[in-house]
């Protein structure tokens, strides 16, 4: 019988790391909703925003929260750009190409961190500090404990910003049906362009507190492109608390396979794990616990 | 309409060889293909980039069944291609097979895996079949570099297949081995493309629901795209195999996936000669960065994986918008315009 301490630290570090990893699914799952649009780049973008942090605190000389706004900051504009110059093209284009052109991208990026940076592990400033805050027998690890206040802090902001503002209320209006958003005088074109910022701001954070959770930026961290996107199906693709949800959960998968199934399988099997699952629940629940089922008619 | 030859009958018109322009190329390109090692005094060199090109063709042609004619979506390349790979290298290893056999046994395997995670696809489409073929990749690239299970896999090392063919030779009998797969393999696709199960592929591809109302088993046929497809992929990687002697988990990576969808989207989707036209470009293009980098400066040897993810991906992104169908497509643009030049269309 394992201790009740185990299983509850087991219990807070899934869920400290899943909130981290819901921010880039939130991302993935912000822009579906507008754009319908998986953009299976969106880990190395949450990866690039480590690395442009890194970028403002080492060869800029910027103090590390100014850099991490530089980098922020940053992954608009590259939102904004790359929905201008790249995707707009593809709008009306079979999905099909969408989804390559999203992959493309990924290595286009890889591509570029491996000549700026090199292939190998860059370390990463604390941000937060060491040690770690003892709650009785259960220990939080400062970095990743502030990980996810930030993550948490972040996503309240995220749901006041839909709720009360203006432009909140058109980027809904806009998910749920353009024809009758463009009637409302709102520009589709305009919504499409923030919801990519939006989405890539969401996860560049994520990326950022990642990086600080590990202690330093690789191309290792592009795998949280592959592990949000369980994330984003568990919840449902289109559903922004089910991408919460489902990061959360995929936390809790990862932390419980590299306890229990690493030993009985092989070393590297936490990370495969909530992939596997993922695989079972999209036989079992193809739109996940939250998300819209389409009907489809000819 | 202009003159000409005219097909008269349904059988005419889908047979293989239709014109005698066919028929031309056949007999031209034949003994070029066949006498190749010797036209090139059999440098292993230069063998090696034709074995290469063709290894690409035969695995981007499992693809271009998969994605190109029934539209679904497939990331794990690499992945099936060392599922091939590494059970024809573990039966040679440790069952002493003769080596054809353990080829189908490899591809076979890997059609077996590839209808697994494909079959999400009878239920959902699209983004979800992208990250079922992906979650496989991963999942591939973890079981065989792990060291857990290095007795079998070899771990980051991988596995020694040797050489099948005494050495003076064994360049030149990888190029027919090569050459009998993709040709199989292309033969393959082309009858499948003009039968009842093509028909329903492309129907699929086209507009799945409208498939299935016409009564085409849907699922099926999915499943037999990736199956067929996957097969394919994994002949390409016994062959990889045969060809380097040596693999492991660094020859199979998402990477692969990336070559070769760069190749199919260059050849043009969906067409038997996209990924023949795809890879006789984008494989000597690779081959040629190679020895073009060191020469500018021999540190430059390090930006040679970075700058083909840049320069492949660029080619995909670019075609996507400005030429889908390929550059094949393209091709036929120009000769259009050109045969109705000066007008813009052709008089009723």
């Amino acid at each position: 019988m394992i201790d009740l301490t185990i299983h509850l630290n087991l219990i807070t570090t899934g869920i400290m790391l899943g909130l981290v990893y819901s921010l880039i699914a939130m991302g993935i799952a912000i822009i579906f909703k507008t754009t319908k649009v998986v953009n299976f780049s969106q880990g190395m973008l949450a990866t690039l925003g480590a690395y442009v942090t890194l970028l403002g605190i080492e060869r800029l000389g910027l103090p590390s929260w100014a850099s991490v706004l530089f980098s922020l900051a940053v992954g608009v504009m590259l939102a904004v750009a790359l929905e201008r110059v790249v995707l707009r093209q593809f709008i009306g284009e079979p999905i099909l190409s969408v989804i390559i052109v999203t992959l493309s991208l990924a290595a286009f990026f890889r591509g570029i961190v491996m000549i700026v940076w090199g292939p190998n592990f860059v370390p990463f400033p604390r941000l937060f500090g060491a040690g770690a805050l003892k709650i009785g027998e259960v220990s939080l690890v400062y970095e990743y404990l502030t990980g996810a206040v930030i993550a948490l802090g972040y996503m309240g902001g995220l749901a006041l910003f839909f709720r009360k503002t203006v432009l909140g209320a058109a980027l809904r209006a806009v998910s749920e049906d353009h024809m009758a958003a463009t009637a409302m005088g709102i520009s589709v074109k305009r919504s499409t362009t923030i919801a990519w910022a939006l989405g890539v701001l969401t996860s560049a954070v994520g990326g950022v507190l990642l990086a600080s959770n590990y202690g330093g930026a690789s191309l290792i961290l592009e795998y949280v492109g592959v592990i949000a996107l369980p994330a984003v199906i568990l919840g449902g693709l289109d559903s922004i608390p089910g991408a919460v949800v489902g990061g959360v959960i995929v936390g809790l998968l990862e932390v419980y396979g590299v306890f229990y199934m690493e030993e009985l399988v092989a070393s590297g099997f936490g990370r495969v794990f909530p992939l596997l699952v993922m695989l079972f629940v999209m036989l079992v629940k193809p739109y996940g616990l939250w998300g819209t089922e389409r009907i489809e008619r000819v | 309409m202009p003159c000409g030859e005219f097909k008269t009958s349904y059988r005419q018109l889908m047979g293989l060889l239709r014109w005698r322009i066919h028929w031309a190329g056949l007999a031209a390109s034949l003994p070029l293909i066949a006498l190749f090692p010797l036209l090139v005094r059999s440098d292993p060199y230069f063998i090696g980039i034709a074995t290469q090109v063709m290894i690409a063709a035969t695995a981007v042609q499992g693809l271009n069944l998969i994605l190109g004619y029934t539209g679904q979506i497939s990331l794990a390349q690499g992945g099936l291609m060392a599922i091939g790979a590494y059970t024809f290298a573990i039966l040679m290893r440790d069952f002493n097979m003769p080596w054809p056999l353990a080829m189908v046994l490899g591809a076979l395997v890997a059609g077996l895996v590839g209808v697994a995670f494909g079959s999400p696809a009878i239920k959902i489409k699209l983004f979800y079949v992208a990250i079922s073929t992906l979650a496989l990749q991963f999942f591939v690239e973890f079981v065989v570099s792990s060291p857990t299970y290095a007795h079998v896999f070899g771990g980051s090392h991988g596995i020694y297949v040797g050489r099948l063919f005494p050495i003076e030779v064994h360049h030149v009998a990888t190029y027919y081995v090569a050459l009998v797969a993709s040709a199989l393999t292309t033969l393959a696709v082309a009858n499948i493309s003009r039968t009842s199960l093509g028909r329903a592929l492309k129907a699929v591809r086209d507009n799945d629901v409208a498939a299935q109302v016409l009564g085409i088993d849907v699922p099926k046929a999915k499943l037999v795209a990736f199956g067929i497809g996957s097969f394919f992929v994994g002949l390409a990687g016994t062959v990889w195999a045969i060809w380097i002697a040596q693999i492991n988990p660094e020859q199979f990576t998402l990477d692969t996936t990336l070559d070769h969808y760069a190749i199919l989207i260059f050849g043009g989707l969906g067409r038997v000669w996209g990924p023949w036209v795809g890879s006789m470009i984008i494989i000597p293009l690779i081959e040629g960065l190679k020895l073009f980098l060191p020469q500018i400066s021999p540190a430059y040897g390090v930006y040679l994986a970075p700058l083909k993810l840049i320069i492949l991906s660029s080619i995909i992104i670019t075609l996507l918008i400005v030429e889908p169908k390929g550059v094949t497509e393209g091709l036929r643009k120009v000769k259009e315009y050109f045969r109705l030049w000066p007008y813009a269309y052709e008089r009723g």
